[in-house]
């Protein structure tokens, strides 16, 4: 009973920070900017040490906020690399948050060797230790701590796509006439880039970056290919991530291999299944 | 309807941003109806002349049309069935009805011309400005597209276009301004549309007229 | 440590110099990465890299780098190959198309590696090392590989120089003169394969294409010309290396590969400021 309690929680875990993840992705891959989710998941160790440093806690929101300014940090440096018009996109995203990323283990190294916060659970995270980081208020367990900070990010995900789902849409794809119907698409840039630094931050310590950027890339990228409508896109690309949550997770709890690795395969099997299987969007050749 | 004609690098497409305020100007004011261009923003549409659209992108005639209506509704206010009626009458005066739910990288050359003008037909403006609408674009949609124009002059409204081609200049502008790295000329075009300043313009190259 | 800042060990002196040398690879083959937009290619080798290492060490249960490296050799081709089908077949954008490889070839990664840590011996360690990079277990042998294929490497850019440069400048042009580009474009991709191959070891997956990176977007900002650029690079990339070492030698807990990206990263950002304007990129 209590095997497959432990079971439920870390599927449900899985599925909403799969979900969390797709819909941000979703916007990363129209925009072209996919990359990005690479460069914010490694940069967010900067965010985390540094404030951990700061209030020397490992367990309080106030991580949050220190990692996703360290996301929005990246982004920033980036743009403002991209703006001077001495290197081009690619080269300034993987200028910058390699240089974060790495000052970031120095810290660790140097102030916090002790501490269970390593550069490899910022990778690879370990969801299966999640359901015992339980949130006890009043001596109520309210489930695992992870669950709810996913599950905050998620709604928020939610909110953000519904709410700005026109603005985002307008400015991913023709940002001039965004600007002329008076939109700001660098506004609604950041707020993507926002949400992007606060599911990467929640989703760390559980999956860490590496299923972060499978998950926003590969089903938002699976679903691209099927389908010429934003709507589909998003409503696909959930599909693709639960499912590769959840056969991901199964494999991984029978082979008793590493789940995010797991899952992060799954997400590109179904890639694979529906590259050779579905209707694929083949290059014309001019 | 006015066209802005001249040669390459005379600055025609500088000139029209920086009417729409999308480059700074060097010195002097701009009033557009009497005002300012942020105050007037919602009575102008502008197609500009290589469009930053990615074809790729998952999008069908239809929802590309539809946001010509963003600009009126603002932020967070969701598109209804009103604004849906009105992307099928913009598809009919651009003779694209039929494309509705194809996707846009699967248009041609002429059809996407006409795709954005059914979008700038939704932000139902008073002034619309394209840049080198006909560039690329075959005798057939030409003519679309130019009797689009003629009937929204009728009703009011007024188009500026830069333009290239001086033989149908003189029969599809009634106003023409042209350039050269500053104002050459500006009056109506059987006025303008003259030897002398052409030449002024292009230089001296022979003109049949 | 020794008894003043200058004395040198021998291992030291070792490490400094196999270091020296991927930075000068790093930093050449950068070069022509960077110019052709590519500059996260070496990031996607990279993590496309690890599935193959412990491939390789689960058939053979060698602790020979070497031998594990092979592995990560032939499934970053795969991951290259992947890519340019991707490219040519769908309507993927570059970015996505790196992001796909990069996160589900690493993850297919982790997952043999948890295969790899159940089985009872204790040579897993190694694999550790590919993550991070372990500078300080490289011995002679190593540094004598690295040597030969970096020089191998330098060798093939010197004599195919005229094409890979053309190629990096205009593609369609090139081809118009008949160069096969294909055969360019393999050319560089092996031999980016094999950069990367060496760097595994310094800095590891997560850093090696600021390896790539920094030392070429700095000399980027210095000169105009492919040839200057090149030298500049591999000059800053030796720099940032032997910096990076040397410093995480003499100061306790500083972790090498983070300390030669930091090294390579202030050049790079040094020159990006302070470089005399050269007009658009």
């Amino acid at each position: 009973m209590i095997g497959n309690m432990l079971h439920i929680e870390i599927v449900i875990i899985a599925i909403l920070a799969s979900v969390m993840c797709c819909l941000p992705g979703v916007f990363l891959v129209l925009r072209g900017v996919a990359m990005m989710s690479d460069a914010i998941s490694h940069a967010i160790l900067l965010g985390i040490v540094v404030m951990f440093l700061i209030i020397k806690n490992l367990t309080s929101p106030l991580l949050i906020i220190g990692a996703s300014c360290a996301g929005v940090l990246t982004v920033l440096c980036t743009e403002m690399i991209i703006k001077s018009k001495r290197l081009k996109q690619d080269a300034a995203i993987g200028l910058v948050f390699p240089l974060f990323f790495s000052i970031g283990v120095i810290l660790v190294s140097q102030f916090a060797r002790n501490v269970h916060l390593d550069s490899d659970m910022v990778l690879l995270g370990e969801l299966a230790f999640a359901p015992f980081n339980r949130l006890v208020l009043n001596g109520i367990d309210y489930g695992p701590y992870a669950l709810w900070v996913i599950g905050v990010a998620l709604f928020i995900n939610i909110l953000f796509v519904v709410i700005f789902y026109k603005e985002l849409l307008i400015s991913t794809f023709d940002a001039t006439f965004a600007t002329m119907s008076g939109f700001r698409p660098v506004f609604v840039y950041y707020v993507l880039m926002i949400m992007t630094s606060i599911t990467t931050v929640a989703a760390f310590d559980v999956v860490g970056s590496i299923m972060v950027v499978a998950l926003m890339i590969t089903p938002a990228s699976t679903a691209y290919l099927l389908t010429h409508k934003v709507n589909n896109m998003l409503i696909m690309s959930v599909i693709f991530a639960v499912l590769s949550a959840i056969f991901g997770y199964f494999i991984a709890s029978y082979a008793d291999v590493s789940i995010a690795g797991s899952i992060a395969s799954m997400t590109g099997v179904f890639f694979i299944g529906v590259l050779f299987c579905g209707r694929k969007k083949i290059k014309k050749y001019v | 309807m006015c066209g802005v004609i001249g040669p390459n690098g005379a600055g025609k497409t500088t000139f029209i941003k920086a009417i729409l305020n999308v480059i700074p100007v060097a010195s002097g004011t701009i009033t557009i109806l009497g005002n300012a261009f942020k105050d007037v923003r919602n009575k102008i549409a502008y197609i500009p002349q290589r469009s930053s659209v990615d074809w790729d992108f998952p999008i069908t005639v239809f929802d590309m049309v539809l946001m010509g209506c963003y600009g009126k509704l603002g932020w967070f206010k969701r598109p209804g069935d009103l604004e849906h009626m009105h992307v099928y009458e913009a598809l009919a005066a651009v003779g694209l009805e039929k494309y509705a739910d194809v996707r846009i990288g699967a248009l041609s050359g002429g059809q996407q011309q006409r795709a954005f003008l059914a979008r700038a037909l939704m932000q139902n403006a008073q002034i619309y400005f394209l840049d080198e609408p006909f560039a690329g674009v075959d005798i057939a949609t030409e003519k679309i597209i130019i009797n689009l124009f003629k009937k929204l002059c009728d009703e009011g409204k007024t188009i500026i276009v830069v333009h290239h081609d001086l033989f149908t200049a003189s029969t599809y502008f009634d106003w023409v301004i042209l350039l050269n790295k500053r104002c050459i000329a500006s009056g109506p075009t059987e006025q303008v549309l003259t030897s002398v300043y052409l030449e002024r313009t292009y230089g001296n190259i022979t003109f049949f007229r | 440590m020794g008894t003043s800042l200058f004395s040198v060990d021998y291992t030291l002196l070792l490490v400094l110099q196999g270091a020296a040398l991927l930075g000068i690879v790093a930093g050449v083959l950068g070069s022509f990465v960077l110019l052709r937009q590519q500059s996260l290619l070496g990031d996607a080798i990279s993590h496309a890299a690890l599935p193959g290492i412990v491939m390789m060490f689960l058939c053979t249960y060698s602790k020979n780098p070497w031998i594990l490296l092979c592995g990560g050799a032939i499934t970053g081709i795969i991951g290259v190959l992947s890519m340019h089908y991707l490219c040519t077949y769908t309507t993927l954008k570059k970015d996505a198309i790196l992001g796909i490889i990069l996160s589900v070839f690493f993850g297919f990664g982790l997952v043999l590696m948890t295969v790899a840590q159940k089985i009872p011996t204790s040579n897993q360690a190694i694999l550790n090392k590919f993550l991070f990079g372990n500078v300080s277990t490289l011995l002679i042998e190593d540094i004598s590989a690295i040597a030969l294929i970096s020089c191998f490497i330098m060798i093939m850019l010197m004599v195919c120089w005229k094409e890979c440069a053309l190629y990096v400048f205009d593609p369609l042009f090139a081809q118009s003169l008949g160069f096969k580009t294909v055969v360019i474009e393999t050319l560089l991709m092996i031999l980016l394969v094999l950069t990367i191959v060496i760097g595994l070891q310094t800095v590891g997956v997560v850093l090696m294409s600021t390896m790539l990176i920094a030392p070429a977007a700095a000399a980027r900002q210095w000169t105009m010309r492919l040839s200057s650029m090149v030298v500049l690079a591999g000059f800053f990339g030796a720099c940032a290396a032997i910096i990076g070492v040397y410093a995480s030698s003499v100061i306790e807990h500083l972790p090498t590969g983070p300390a030669i990206v930091v090294a390579a990263s202030c050049i790079a950002f040094f020159s990006l400021l302070c470089a005399p304007k050269r007009g658009i990129a």
